[in-house]
């Protein structure tokens, strides 16, 4: 019984994850189109704990993808210099993502909304002067390379092998959205959605704000720093250019696509947008134009984002049965 | 026995004195009014006890001072508090509204979902459980404040105007709800509303402020007869 209601209530999300498992065979021989899948489940899972941060907590932070580089330096910056397996490594940068994230947090604590969002992306900014400036050890705007990878046999974990590749990629993915999936549903995702719902009333019933702010800083960051050394790991390189600008609005775009505080709707977004802004890619700079023409269009049809689709086509469905009554009703009472 | 004792407390606002100086103790058991005309430093004293804004002077809380402590620590004190404005967690349903109280007011529950069942119960929101908070009447929405404060198990509890928009027959509902939380689970209540029927109704004593200073304090049925006080309520 229990089984069944959660299977019920999941059914989307498993057949879309079954659907995920298989699909790498249907294309084992096609290595671009799963290089793609590999990215739009890196970008899935970190525009998803920005979602943690942003649109369950309502903490606007803006560092998260700081959080990612970091995490992508550390990660190759400790297999390189300190000789530590490229399997540990890839933890090891969510470790340092999430403890410099609980210290970004902490200034940020009696902060609110748009004032986390300028704290954090002062830290953004300031992260890319920090790689330039320290090029003994980051090789500055060049970046790192030619780093270790996780290998199993014969197999290397990297963008030139994808389809073990995907497999794992895949596999660290499932995990850390079934994380964020439980976090949202657990007590800590009942105090983020009181913090963000209602704060004074949240704190009136005992709710340490603070407590929850440091929380979600420290789980947002891991991830992203999990992500970024996985990313960096699988494209054998990280470069201060992944702070651009174009990464922080594409991956917020993915997240406002999909919907804010609408697990998995995150996902869905980086999907949409990593294929399109793949397959638009001949187009050359009206990529941009066509993409941001299409995430206006859906914004405006659907503030909420592609997860609220279902509920819009039901109101739209509503709404044309009630016209089409009241036009029935009309032509009845004229009739009369 | 005294629950609360405030002491010669007082919050500025820039040169404005929202409360000034203010004492007065409340009673264990008891169902204690405040009332006054507009802006007259009501709510301002109900934020200062619940932790919202810092002061000078003391509250004391069953003989020990509250004063600095953060709003969710003063909830784990015991003190609870709904608002004039209902402030619900809009986007979930009625009961996960109330297991917020429960589980983080509340001292560690041994049966969470059978606390929150009785209170469910006590305050008449039966049938109203999975309806999202957003979607439920002004009276409900009311209900729903007051049952997540009572979750986290208050030997206190602050109410602000829990009257304002209600219909006659809701605002009597209201009125028998308060006396039920005191007498059937021992609740101290102080309550700030601009009914003065609801107050002599409710109230075994009641406070009058005005420009943030303690005006009169007696019975509710002496304070309503007092020529200045009629006169404040009426501008002269």
């Amino acid at each position: 019984m229990v089984v069944s209601k959660i299977l019920r209530k999941n059914a989307f999300m498993l057949g879309a994850l079954l659907v995920l498992a298989l699909l790498p065979i249907a294309l084992r021989g096609n290595a671009h189109v799963l290089n793609i899948l590999s990215a739009c489940l890196i970008w899935g899972v970190v525009a998803s704990a920005w979602d943690l941060s942003i649109g369950y907590a309502s903490v606007w932070s803006f560092g998260h993808i700081a959080f990612f580089v970091i995490g992508g330096y550390t990660g190759a910056m400790t297999v390189m210099y300190l000789g530590i397996p490229p399997e540990a490594a890839i933890p090891l940068g969510g470790v340092a993502a999430a403890v410099i994230g609980i210290l970004i947090a902490l200034p940020c604590l009696r902060l609110h909304g748009i004032y986390i969002a300028m704290v954090t992306f002062g830290v953004h900014l300031v992260l890319s002067t920090f790689i330039l400036r320290w090029r003994d050890y980051t090789f500055g705007a060049t970046g790192l390379s030619g780093f270790e990878r996780i290998q199993l046999g014969q197999y290397v974990f990297s963008s030139s092998v994808p389809f073990f590749s995907y497999y794992v990629i895949f596999g660290v993915s499932v995990l850390l959205l079934f994380i964020i999936y439980r976090v949202i549903n657990s007590t800590i995702g009942l105090a983020f959605v009181g913090l963000r719902d209602s704060e004074p009333f949240a704190k009136s019933l005992g709710i340490n704000e603070y407590k929850y702010k440091l929380i979600v800083f420290g789980i947002s960051a891991f991830i992203a720093g999990l992500m970024g050394a996985l990313y960096t790991s699988f494209y054998g390189t990280v470069s201060p250019f992944m702070l651009e600008v174009s990464t922080f609005l594409m991956v917020l775009i993915m997240l406002m696509l999909g919907g804010l505080g609408r697990f998995p709707g995150a996902v869905i977004g980086a999907f949409v947008i990593t294929v399109l802004s793949e397959a638009l890619r001949p187009l050359v700079l009206w990529r941009f134009v066509i993409l941001g023409a299409i995430v206006i269009t859906v914004m405006i049809a659907m503030p909420q984002g592609l997860m609220a689709l279902p509920q819009t086509i039901k109101s739209f469905a509503r709404r044309v049965t009630q016209r089409k009554q009241i036009k029935k009703d009309s032509i009845k009472t004229s009739s009369i | 026995m005294k629950i609360l004792q405030a002491e010669k407390v007082t919050k500025l606002f820039g040169e404005l004195a929202a409360v000034s100086n203010l004492d007065f103790e409340v009673e264990s058991g008891e169902i204690f009014g405040i009332a006054g005309p507009n802006g007259a430093g009501k709510t301002t004293l109900f934020n200062l006890i619940s932790g919202v804004y810092p002061y000078t002077g003391d509250i004391i809380f069953e003989g020990k001072s509250i004063h600095g402590l953060r709003p969710f620590q003063i909830c784990h004190r015991g003190i609870a508090r709904t608002f004039q404005i209902p402030v619900l967690f809009s986007s979930i349903s009625v009961y996960d509204n109330i297991r917020m109280g429960a589980h983080f007011g509340a001292p560690k529950e041994k049966n969470e979902k059978e606390l929150i069942k009785e209170i469910i119960d006590l305050v008449g929101l039966r049938g109203q459980e999975e309806t999202i908070a957003a979607n439920v009447d002004l009276f409900d929405k009311r209900l729903t404040m007051l049952a997540a404060a009572l979750a986290t198990k208050p030997r206190l509890l602050l109410v602000d105007e829990p009257t304002g928009g209600l219909s006659p027959k809701e605002v009597r509902a209201s009125v028998e709800l308060f006396h039920k939380i005191n007498q059937e689970l021992g609740v101290t209540i102080i309550i700030i509303e601009h009914l003065m029927k609801v107050m002599v109704e409710v109230c075994d004593r009641l406070m009058i402020l005005n420009n943030g200073e303690k005006f009169c304090i007696g019975s509710p049925q002496k304070v309503i007869q007092t020529r200045e006080v009629i006169d404040i309520y009426l501008g002269g």
